[in-house]
């Protein structure tokens, strides 16, 4: 645990709510949750498909707003900026990864990641995150050519060739074997002890929670559980 | 280059059938604004720059005679910056080895020290000098006409004598840039010619010494749209020497052709590119509406790793200006080199010295913004979906098909009468309504075009059948040098070949009411004529009322009158003094502007006594001319100039028949590419959208051609809907456009029959199967199963 760090968090949520409307009533799906991540800590949140995973991953990550409550990035507060710098902000600080790659099918694996490189201040040369997640030889294949895993680490490579300061995981092994998804998962962990990115990742598969720093429950849009993990798994550790 | 344009590329490559078939139209679009424009350019600064140089005339005054020494006397008239006199009379013309009647025009040249109004340009040879009475010089279209070259003999017969005259060159003139025989509707070089000759001949011939019956004049530059203005008052001072007309230059009848024909070309320049710009980019709208769907996850994936909406609309809109790009810079070139071939047609049609077709820089890049603007506007209106996504509702699967009702499935007893497939095709095109739109609106212009070419093509064919089966019966009219006596008409009634012969009595003149004046000519009738009848617009026959004029309705509308109105009419042949007459009515007329009256009171009006100007000949039915009848007819003495209907139906057919067959194939041309573009845009997108179904119903057992069929039917549906929509469209395009064309002479009824709406509609047809055979051609192709494995 050397590189984790724990001074200060680095993203702090305070009574965060978020209803959608629908045709006259309003559905509440995340209420009053309050969380913080700290600097440089792999945070995983679970919880059953339709509790607000994704919802709450999305406000985390400056992609959507909540209808309540205060969103705080170290000293700034998200909830109280405009859509421009929201962009800006998901640009030079978050990486995503997703359930489904969103890869462009139209483009390599090297100009997926040059897809986030081009944008970011100051990126990792994309060969060399192709490298990092294992794909040197397979740059100049197109989505289509990769196979399931091999396309969700391009999408980590993209992900993590900006240097974002928080790398958000949106079931990231959902789509994938339990193979293939702990390969993923290693990468994960890896890239939190070595890059020190902070990592939060969400899933409805309960075991992964033992990977993490810390885990949190979600149900029906509140967080019923939060602890430490006196002992992280290995990712070899766990099974599904 | 950045990677998000390699995926353009990309994606642009892989759409290339589409994009070909979009590319194709806005080319159309381009070029037709191209080279309809730059022809225009062409053709007025071709004009602007022979009028200038040639200076010509702003007013022609014809009279009876006046001493040139009595036209320095006229006062000075303010406004009126030159006059110049010369004597101008039609001839008939006596070649070698033609047998058909040819007649000319006679002007006599200004003294080569003058700087001359409406000056020729000499083409070959030279001028007569002063004094020369053996030689003259031939407009160039007849001497082409007749491989006449200098040196060659040609005889004129001027004032009733024969002048042998030796062919000093040819030339070309600004006034005579569209040369018509008097009467006549088109060029015709091989019977009607320009001759120029020596003023000390022309005094001679036509007995003319120290006079002149011509003034052409120009006027000061504030003046020169309406030289009438500063004539007018002229008159009075003209009327001692027989005023017969003025005419100022928008009546000119070279000139108004030429105005007809750039009126034409810049309404063409408008009408056509707005239709395949705007087809353009409804079909644009729906390719990108449909990418921007179907790209939901990339844009939401976009915006996720912070690119800004505005990067991800232009990264779409992009796609549209490639097409505006490539389409603009391809209509650029093929707009230049139709504007090319136009001058060439159109050194056929008018006699200019050097018509060039130049490369207008500031057209092509007209031309070019107007495409980019029109494809960044079907592209933007489709990417505009992009911006509203909300990064975090792009990235969830895209809401689920709620499955309502179609409208049309309300009406139990009808749907239950249709298949499953036709209930399917039915079902799709209600749901996806703006790709329905714009195909139907693809449909409806082209079908639209092709109902405007049948459209044409029957109301001229009408126009024609009307003008020579109904209305212009005599077979020849033979105009007389001076009235006759009836006894002219029973002498031309013997000549061989002859079938019947009529007394006509045509009278120019000025009809004046209420200061509106206006040149025109009473035709004189009785109920016995048979070769010359009034017949309305719906081909019916009006007898001359016993009294008064009988009007063609626009005329009167023009100058304001009704019947029951009277109006001062005054000849320009015979005793030349105001008379009374009252309209008696007016009618509906399709061609020409002739005014009917009973012969008995045109008699009585030009102070009694049975009086012929004109007689008229049917030749024995279903013959042609024979030799004999000809060089009978060119005996007659009396006779000053001979109208030859056959002819003028025989040119008039030709001329038709050549320029409608290419207009008519360029519009299905045009329609063709419309359709195309649309049907491959909907079919190659519903194979991207449905290609679950596809594959399914593969699965099931369906073989590519049943599966096609369901596609083929939407478009069927889709195509008639617009066919019907494209015949009331291009009815009303065609009514609209021949109105425009219509002149006062030439008023074209809009015809379209049943069987051309029959085809016009088994085209649609027809071109919906040939271009669902390119996306039957991909649905054989396609990878089904591997489409099976597609997760959404
Ligand atoms: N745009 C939306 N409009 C309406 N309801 C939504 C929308 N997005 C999500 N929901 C609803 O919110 C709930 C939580 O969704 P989500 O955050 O995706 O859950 P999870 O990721 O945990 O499965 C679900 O019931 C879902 O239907
Ligand atoms: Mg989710």
């Amino acid at each position: 645990m050397a590189a984790h760090d724990r001074a200060g968090p680095m993203l702090a949520l305070a009574g965060v709510s978020r209803t959608y409307r629908m045709g006259e009533v309003d559905v509440p799906v995340l209420r009053g949750v309050d969380l913080s991540v700290a600097r440089g800590e792999l945070m995983v949140i679970v919880g059953p498909s339709g509790s607000g995973k994704s919802t709450l991953l999305n406000i985390m990550g400056a992609m959507d707003r909540a209808s309540e409550g205060r969103v705080m990035f170290r000293d700034r507060e998200l909830t109280a900026m405009s859509d421009r710098a929201l962009t800006w902000f998901r640009r030079n600080h978050i990486g995503f990864i997703f359930q489904f790659y969103n890869l462009v099918p139209t483009l390599t694996a090297r100009e997926n990641v040059q897809v986030a490189t081009e944008l970011a201040q100051k990126p990792l040369d994309p060969d060399e995150a192709l490298a990092m997640v294992g794909l040197a030889d397979r740059m100049d294949h197109f989505p289509g050519q990769l196979s399931g895993g091999e396309q969700q680490r391009v999408a980590v490579a993209r992900a993590i060739a900006k240097q974002p300061e928080l790398l958000l995981c949106d079931e990231p092994t959902g789509a994938l074997d339990a193979e293939t998804g702990k390969a993923i998962l290693r990468l994960l962990v890896d890239i939190n002890a070595r890059l020190g990115t902070t990592v939060v990742a969400i899933t409805h598969n309960a075991v992964i929670e033992r990977l993490g720093h810390r885990y949190l429950r979600l149900s029906s849009g509140c967080i019923v559980e939060s602890a430490e993990n006196e002992h992280r798994a290995a990712v070899e550790e766990i099974d599904w | 280059m950045s990677v998000l344009n390699r995926k353009l590329r990309r994606e642009l490559l892989q759409h290339r059938g589409v994009l070909v078939s979009i590319i194709a139209i806005v080319v159309l679009g381009v070029a037709c604004l191209v080279s309809m424009t730059s022809s225009y350019l062409n053709l007025l600064a071709e004009r602007d720059s022979y009028y200038r140089d040639g200076r010509m005339a702003h007013f022609w005054v014809d009279m009876v005679r006046m001493p040139d020494a009595d036209l320095d006397r006229l006062p000075e008239m303010p406004g009126i910056e030159a006059i110049q006199p010369r004597i101008s009379y039609p001839a008939t013309v006596e070649l070698a080895d033609v047998i058909e009647p040819v007649s000319g025009q006679v002007l006599s040249l200004p003294p080569p020290e003058q700087v001359a109004i409406n000056d020729i340009v000499v083409r070959s040879g030279q001028r007569p000098l002063p004094g020369d009475r053996d030689s003259v010089l031939v407009g160039e279209s007849f001497a082409e006409a007749h491989g006449l070259a200098v040196g060659d003999q040609l005889t004129l017969e001027m004032g009733g004598n024969h002048h042998e005259l030796r062919i000093a060159g040819t030339a070309i003139s600004c006034e005579f840039v569209y040369l018509m025989a008097p009467g006549g509707l088109l060029p015709d070089p091989q019977r009607y010619g320009l001759f120029y000759i020596s003023r000390e001949l022309a005094e001679d011939a036509f007995d003319m010494q120290g006079a002149s019956n011509q003034l052409v004049g120009r006027v000061s530059p504030r003046y020169a749209e309406h030289p009438d203005v500063v004539v007018d008052p002229m008159r009075p001072l003209l009327s001692p020497y027989g005023l017969l007309s003025v005419t100022p230059r928008r009546h000119q009848p070279s000139h108004r052709f030429l105005e007809d024909e750039l009126d034409q070309l810049v309404a063409f320049a408008f009408l056509a590119p707005v239709l395949f710009l705007g087809v353009a980019v409804l079909v644009i709208n729906v390719m990108m509406t449909r990418m921007v769907q179907q790209q939901r996850s990339i844009i939401g994936t976009l915006k996720a790793l912070g690119y800004r909406d505005g990067q991800v609309v232009w990264h779409y809109v992009k796609f549209g200006l490639v097409i505006g790009g490539v389409g603009g810079a391809l209509g650029i070139v093929v707009g230049q080199l139709l504007a090319d071939w136009l001058a060439v047609v159109y050194t056929a049609y008018f006699e200019l010295p050097q018509l060039v077709s130049r490369f207008h820089p500031s057209l092509a890049v007209a031309g070019l913004l107007v495409s980019l603007s029109a494809t960044a506007l079907g592209s933007g209106r489709g990417a505009r979906a992009a911006l509203k996504l909300a990064p975090a509702d792009a990235l969830r699967a895209s809401p689920p098909l709620i499955v309502h009702r179609v409208l049309l499935e309300r009406i139990g007893w009808l749907w239950r009468r249709l298949s499953v497939n036709w209930q399917n095709a039915l079902r799709n095109l209600m749901r996806a309504r703006l790709r329905a739109v714009s195909g139907c609106g693809a449909a409806a212009t082209g079908v639209a075009m092709i109902v405007l070419a049948l459209v044409y093509n029957d109301s001229l064919n009408e126009l024609v059948e009307l003008q020579y089966e109904r209305i212009l019966l005599a077979d020849f009219d033979l105009m007389l040098r001076d009235f006759a006596g009836p006894e002219v008409v029973h002498a031309a009634a013997k000549l061989p070949g002859v079938a019947r012969a009529e007394p006509l009595l045509s009278i120019p003149g000025t009809l004046e009411a209420d200061h509106r004046r206006r040149e025109v000519a009473l035709t004189g009738l009785t109920g016995d004529n048979r070769l010359t009848q009034a017949i309305d617009r719906d081909g019916r026959r009006i007898e001359p009322p016993k009294r008064g004029l009988l009007m063609p309705r626009w005329l009167a509308e023009q100058m304001d009158l009704r019947p029951g109105d009277t109006v001062t009419f005054t000849p320009a042949r015979g005793e030349r003094r105001p008379r009374q007459v009252t309209i008696a009515r007016t009618f509906e007329s399709l061609m020409g502007e002739a005014i009917y009256i009973h012969r008995g009171h045109l008699e009585q009006l030009l102070g009694g006594g049975e009086a012929v100007s004109t007689v008229q000949l049917a030749l024995d039915r279903g013959t042609t001319p024979s030799e004999v009848t000809y060089r009978a007819l060119r005996g007659l003495p009396e006779v000053e100039m001979i109208g030859d209907t056959q002819r003028q139906k025989e040119l008039l057919e030709t001329h038709m028949v050549g320029a409608m067959r290419i207009f008519t194939l360029m519009l299905i041309g045009f329609a063709t590419v419309i359709f195309f573009g649309s049907i491959m845009t909907s079919g190659y997108i519903a194979i991207g959208e449905r290609q679950r179904e596809i594959a399914t119903l593969r699965a099931l057992g369906y073989g590519p051609w049943a599966v096609g069929s369901l596609l083929l039917r939407e478009a069927l549906v889709l195509n008639l809907a617009g066919a019907v929509i494209g015949l009331v469209l291009g009815y009303h395009l065609a009514d609209a456009s021949l109105q425009a064309v219509s002149t006062e002479l030439v008023r074209v009824p809009t015809v379209l029959h049943g069987r051309s709406m029959l085809l016009a509609v088994a085209m649609a047809v027809l071109l919906t199967f040939i271009a669902h055979l390119l996306v039957q051609r991909r649905i054989n192709r396609m990878d089904w199963l591997e489409a099976l494995k597609i997760k959404e």
